[in-house]
């Protein structure tokens, strides 16, 4: 998106702001209410309080005359006085003279100067509770008020309810409009800047997922071939949430392309970026990210990391956190000098780098999903780059619940994949987790002939539904292991639970006449998979083996 | 991932657009829209797969169910627009005939 298309944007949530600050002046309506009404009953002056929040007193909303600078300041416990009276009891009251009247508190006037002498207190009622008080003090003959006025007063003040109620619900619902049109402007924003494809690089795999938080903040990340050949991949968190947290995140994604075409060190570019946001930064924002810079070959790489959380990466056969350079996140100290280090890239390794919203999720209950579960989770999978993403984020949705994610979850992950044909990952026995068991499939024989994939595809899936259905009786927190793997033999997968053991004779496929969820599944993969076994051997649950030739 | 749209054709005509995938996971989502489509009387009842990118055996169910409850009120299940991938579903089933599928 260019700086063209986001300006119309900006000026839209301008003009949003606008209206709502300017749209209906709640208390400009009530005084020329009550101005009007003042001259209905023939009174002198008059005033409108306004229940708080606390509901425990009455503020000044409106005071006609003179005393209203004096009055705005202050405030009438509820059950105190003539007003805090007729809010504690939501009784009208005429008070022919006040001097009679025990209720009556002379501090107001000894404040304002003014003499009261008759007082007609409305209650303000909206459609469930009390909003606040109306008030009229003295006729303009000297007189006192009478009958008539109160049951004027009183219809006045039924008005004045349903308008103050409206008011406040239109605001209400003004501010909710304003805050969604400003998520969906930020997110587009946001959006426009990730990348859609990641460059191609012979033998490595890539991917990238941001999740938005209702809040947007200002996660980004980043993938694109840099002047001299090598693929650039970042990711990053500017501080701080809304439009300008994203509005920065675009600007910096624009500085490090065009830092890389200058000095092909990583650690250069971030100490560019760094200086530019240091020197210019408004409101203590800043920002922490990583840049990776893997060579041509998709078998080195060069690494800054600026403050960013550690990166994970894969290598002989297990995950390791790496948090070697000390560098500052950018924008803090502009003369600051970055470093990089170097990293081996042999096949089968992988980089996983992710944002805090994925270790500081949080579920119902306002538990953390941490670091510890996040550790465990790589350990357990070993999984191509687009698929462990795929898996991290149906994890982090089972965790979370009902809970809304209050922070941008994102991670980029890449890896030199050439050779690797097999694959493993554990699953709770939630049918969520059926899509990733056909995407494990697809990825696992890329380039089958797609009928076969697709049977392979469903037999596999109900072997997993039955799983959950059958052996743990559609308990969903259960644990299931899969590991999946083709070779010039064929396609061979294993379906591993820790339920009651399955009696293999009784296995059988239903009847097609008797279709009902389940039992079709086994006719299909008996139809499928040339083998259909369980492995005896294991000591507890089930070891389901399955294998079916290919021809290549 | 399962997306659904109906549209009411006449007072007893109904089409039913399915798109994503119809796993035991979404497929209960599908089935719910069925049964209130048979509680409203409907009597043809057409169902487009066209979006359809995976059906498994708890979707075929759910079809079965569909047909069975609309052979006993006379009415009619049309399965339209099937995918390559749901075909193959249906094959392995030898489900093909026991539908009316058109084009």
């Amino acid at each position: 998106m260019s700086q063209a298309d986001i300006s119309p944007k900006l000026r839209k949530l301008i003009r949003i702001n606008q209206t709502v600050a300017g749209s209906l002046d709640i208390s400009e309506v009530l005084k020329r209410s009550l101005e009007l009404e003042r001259e209905v009953v023939d009174a002198e002056t008059g005033s409108i309080l306004l229940l708080d929040p606390t509901g425990e007193y009455l503020e000044f909303a409106v005071a006609l005359g003179d005393a209203e600078n004096i009055l705005k300041n202050h405030r009438i416990r509820v059950g105190e006085g003539i007003a805090g009276h007729v809010a504690k009891h939501r009784q009208p009251l005429l008070i022919e003279d006040v001097r009679k009247d025990k209720r009556f508190n002379a501090y107001f006037d000894g404040k304002t100067g003014f003499q009261t002498r008759s007082v007609l207190c409305v209650p303000i009622e909206g459609a469930d509770r009390l909003i606040g008080v109306a008030q009229v003090i003295n006729r303009t003959d000297g007189g006192s008020f009478t009958d008539e006025d109160l049951g004027l007063f009183s219809a006045f003040s039924g008005t004045l309810g349903v308008a103050i109620e409206n008011a406040r619900l239109h605001k209400h619902l003004l501010d909710q409009e304003k805050i969604r049109q400003e998520i969906t402007a930020a997110r587009q924003v946001q959006e426009s800047y990730l990348p859609r494809e990641f460059p191609a690089l012979e033998g490595t795999e890539f991917s990238g997922r941001l999740a938005p938080a209702q809040q947007v903040s200002g996660d980004f990340y980043d993938a694109f071939r840099t002047p001299d050949g090598r693929v650039a991949v970042l990711i990053g968190d500017v501080s701080g949430k809304g439009l300008p947290a994203a509005l920065y995140m675009c600007r910096l994604v624009t500085e490090i392309r065009g830092s890389l075409k200058h000095d092909r060190r990583p650690e250069a570019a971030l100490g560019a970026v760094n200086r530019h946001l240091a020197e210019q930064s408004t409101r203590g924002m800043f920002v922490t990210m990583i840049l990776f810079l893997i060579e041509s070959t998709g078998r080195k790489m060069t690494v800054a990391n600026a403050g960013h959380l550690p990166y994970l990466l894969y290598k002989d056969g297990r995950w390791q956190s790496v948090s070697r350079d000390k560098n500052p996140p950018l924008g803090i100290l502009p003369d600051r000098v970055f470093v990089s280090h170097r990293v081996d890239l042999p096949p089968g390794s992988r980089v996983l780098a992710v944002t805090d919203g994925v270790t500081e999720a949080r579920n119902s209950a306002g538990e953390l999903y941490g670091m510890g579960r996040f550790e465990a989770l790589l350990s357990k999978n070993d999984l191509p780059p687009a698929l462990l993403l795929e898996k991290i984020y149906l994890d982090l949705d089972r965790f979370g619940g009902e809970s809304d994610p209050v922070d941008d979850t994102t991670a980029v992950g890449f890896g030199n994949m050439a050779g690797v044909s097999r694959l493993s990952f554990e699953m709770t026995s939630h049918p969520a987790y059926l899509a990733l068991v056909r995407n494990a499939a697809a990825r696992v024989l890329t380039g089958v002939d797609p009928k076969i994939l697709t049977e392979i595809q469903v037999a596999l899936s109900e072997a997993v539904s039955n799983v959950i259905r059958h052996t743990y009786k559609n308990d969903q927190t259960r644990e299931i292991e899969i590991t999946m793997e083709a070779s010039p033999d064929g396609f061979e997968t294993v379906v591993r639970d820790y339920g009651p053991k399955v009696d293999p004779a009784r296995v059988a496929g239903r009847a097609l006449e008797d279709v009902r969820p389940g039992g079709l599944g086994v006719h299909f993969i008996r139809k499928i998979f040339e083998e259909f076994r369980y492995d005896p051997s294991v000591p507890d649950g089930n070891r389901l083996v399955l294998r079916r030739r290919l021809e290549c | 991932m399962l997306d659904l749209k109906s549209e009411v054709l006449s007072p007893g005509e109904a089409v039913i657009h399915v798109a994503g995938e119809v796993d035991m996971n979404t497929s209960p989502k599908l089935r719910d829209l069925f049964k209130s489509a048979s509680a409203q009387g409907l009597k043809t009842v057409t169902v487009n797969l066209a979006g359809v990118a995976y059906m498994d055996s708890s979707g075929i169910a759910t079809l079965v169910e569909m047909l069975q409850i609309l052979n006993k009120t006379k009415g009619r299940l049309v399965l339209k627009a099937m995918t390559p991938q749901v075909k193959a579903v249906f094959e392995i089933a030898h489900l093909m005939e026991v539908f009316e599928i058109v084009e």
